[in-house]
């Protein structure tokens, strides 16, 4: 197959291309591209756009099939495509949520402003260092039994409310309240329990990681007042999923359908973009077991903010209780009507953006829009935006989730100087607690596109709008 | 891949050495592994994927146990995930290393193997062993099989 060159792409509005479906035959609807021209130049020399037309071939996809400007190569799919498929007759795919499913971002946001803690940051980011366990297989404080587990799976935060983790007002801030209609632990391997059962409350490593940051900046003084921030708050940002849990799920129900996927008549140009029919019961069963391993996300963010929320108040000895401005998931599919249809939206590296309006966003943000939640790399800024009523008419009420990452683990272990990096960051005023070296390096900001670019591009489509700019304080990663 | 020229050249020179190498890829990792045989190929990849969880102080453990892994698969390159997934999550859920990869019997959809394992915490994370990229063939009278981890 002839991969997507430079020529092939449509300059069709301003930061949005168009790969047609006369590209490729077997291109069922458009590929939509939001990126500048800077970006468009360099993601041609990989191999992402040639994943974008790839789930442009998926039956029952709808039009368009979308990247986002932090696209990069995925296995399968994308990272930073959206893919709407019809729940009526389309398929539903794992690959199409990938491994970490619910991996998301959740915001925490204080009364303080900076100055009045920046004495007692680095005690208060040794505490949470101390408190929430980070990097490679690092155990969580609690080990679900198989009662607690079922529970966790089928219904999230309500778990976490009963067992004094999670309050009410929590869980009307996180996307589907935290518990997600449809899920069932009986669809959930043994083995994926068996792996996350000692994960729960617990960061991981690779690219998650948790940051104390102070609001740098407010960019719409009417939203931010609506999603509660203001001008040098202090806000933590927790960014890690559903852990080995849905690691095994996806693993597992990649392998079905991989093997029942010619029963129905089905062949892809990528083995790892293996589906079923949504309505298919390796389809339901796979969705059931998604949904619980989104459950089990919202549960492991809610344990590492029940114990920020205690490290907060050990060491500035206030009662305060930090709120959650909202937590979103930057992969997962989920059944949506758009157009009059009902979808299944797979966002994989794509965050929800729903507009003004949306029943499906709580009720204090109703006029301002959906909050989404984009982490910068680290050291750089983080952006809160809000989705608008051209993200539900465009973007199947989608945007970006993140930088993207343009450097391999791999390069930038031979290109950063660990010394170099941690002084830079030093010189930023950031405190840096990390358990490796490595996990610091193969993180590091040179090995990320500008997520700046990103939110600016976003913006430039009217999809989302800039609210606030976030830079970082202290870092605590794996 | 960008660097092709350099991993061809590496390529080269760990054949003899170890069986595996990692190649560069964008936001994961690439092995790719070499044998006289099915049998030695399988097990060199296994033998990659552990000295990536573990690193080097893989060589230094002392295993404590032998376990029986059996696995029946769509088609031989599913067979190499299945197989890399099954050590996969028998490392990270049990919380052992894994070595001494005595495949007994090697079918195009079917594995038989003894290994030994040793309680070890592993030093980085795979999420998955994907099918992307993934192939398994006969080249210059060995085989060869490259598959990419989702790190």
């Amino acid at each position: 197959m002839r991969p997507v060159a430079l020529a092939d792409l449509q300059h069709v509005a301003p930061c949005a291309w168009e790969i047609p479906r006369s590209f490729r035959n077997d291109m069922r609807v458009t590929a939509r591209l939001y990126a500048n021209e800077a970006m468009v130049e360099h993601l041609v020399q990989e191999r992402a756009l040639d994943q974008l037309v790839n789930t442009a071939t998926l039956p029952g996809v709808q039009e368009p099939a979308l990247a986002m400007p932090d696209i990069h190569q995925g296995y399968g799919f994308p990272i930073g495509g959206v893919v709407a498929t019809r729940a009526a007759d389309g398929v539903i795919s794992p690959g199409g949520v990938g491994y970490d499913i619910n991996c998301g971002v959740r915001l925490l946001a204080s009364g303080a402003r900076f100055p009045e803690i920046r004495d007692r940051l680095a005690a208060l980011a040794t505490q949470i260092q101390r408190d929430v366990p980070t990097g490679v297989g690092h155990r969580g404080r609690i080990t679900l039994d198989d009662r607690a587990m079922d529970e966790v799976l089928n219904t999230g935060l309500r778990w976490a409310i009963a067992q004094g983790y999670a309050s009410e007002t929590d869980a009307c801030s996180v996307e589907e309240r935290g518990s997600f209609a449809g899920a069932s632990a009986q669809d959930v391997p043994e083995r994926a329990r068996q792996r996350g059962r000692d994960q729960l409350g617990t960061l991981g490593s690779g690219n998650h990681f948790l940051e104390i940051q102070r609001v740098a900046q407010i960019h719409d003084s009417a939203r931010a007042a609506a999603f509660g921030l203001f001008e040098d708050q202090v806000t933590v940002l927790i960014h890690t999923g559903s852990r080995g849990l849905g690691h095994q799920i996806c693993t597992e129900y990649v392998r079905l359908m991989d093997k029942v996927m010619a029963e129905y008549g089905i062949a892809l140009p990528d083995r790892e973009l293996a589906c079923a029919p949504f309505a298919s019961p390796e389809g339901q069963a796979y969705f059931r077991a998604m949904a619980a391993a989104a459950n089990f996300a919202w549960c492991n963010r809610q344990l590492i903010t029940h114990a920020v929320r205690g490290a907060w108040r050990r060491i500035l000895g206030t009662d305060e209780e930090l709120a959650i401005v909202y937590d979103v998931s930057h992969n997962i599919a989920k059944l949506e009507e758009h157009g009059g249809v009902a979808c299944v939206v797979h966002r994989k590296g794509s965050t929800r953006a729903f507009g003004p309006g949306s029943e499906d966003i709580p009720e204090r943000y109703r006029s301002a829009g959906q909050p989404v939640l984009v982490p910068g790399s680290m050291g750089t800024s983080s952006y809160v935006l809000a989705g608008t009523g051209v993200a539900m008419s465009e973007t199947f009420g989608s945007t970006c989730h993140g930088a993207g990452r343009v450097m391999s683990r791999h390069k930038a272990k031979k290109a950063i100087d660990y010394n170099r990096l941690r002084q830079e960051l030093h010189d930023m005023g950031i405190e840096v607690r990390a358990a490796s070296a490595k996990g610091l390096i193969e993180e590091a900001p040179a090995a990320y596109k500008d997520v700046e670019q990103v939110v600016d591009v976003m913006a430039a489509t009217g999809v989302t709008a800039k609210v606030a700019r976030l830079v970082p304080v202290a870092i605590i990663k794996g | 891949m960008t660097d092709g020229l350099d991993a061809t050249t590496r390529a080269r020179c760990d054949r003899a050495a170890g069986g595996f190498e990692f190649l560069d890829h964008p936001g994961d990792v690439k092995l790719r592994a070499w044998g006289a045989d099915p049998e030695q190929l399988f097990a060199n990849a296994a033998q990659g994927m552990m000295a990536f969880l573990f690193g080097n102080d893989i060589a230094d453990l002392q295993p404590d146990r032998t376990e029986e892994i059996e696995i029946e698969s769509k088609d031989r390159e599913a067979l190499l995930v299945d197989w890399l997934s099954e050590l996969l999550y028998r490392a990270t859920s049990g919380y052992r290393a894994y070595m001494q990869f005595r495949i007994y019997e090697l079918a195009a959809t079917k594995l038989k193997a003894t290994v030994a394992a040793a309680a070890a915490e592993a030093v980085e994370d795979i999420k998955a062993v994907t099918h992307h990229e993934l192939s398994v063939c006969e080249r210059d009278g060995g085989w060869e099989a490259t598959v990419v981890f989702d790190t």
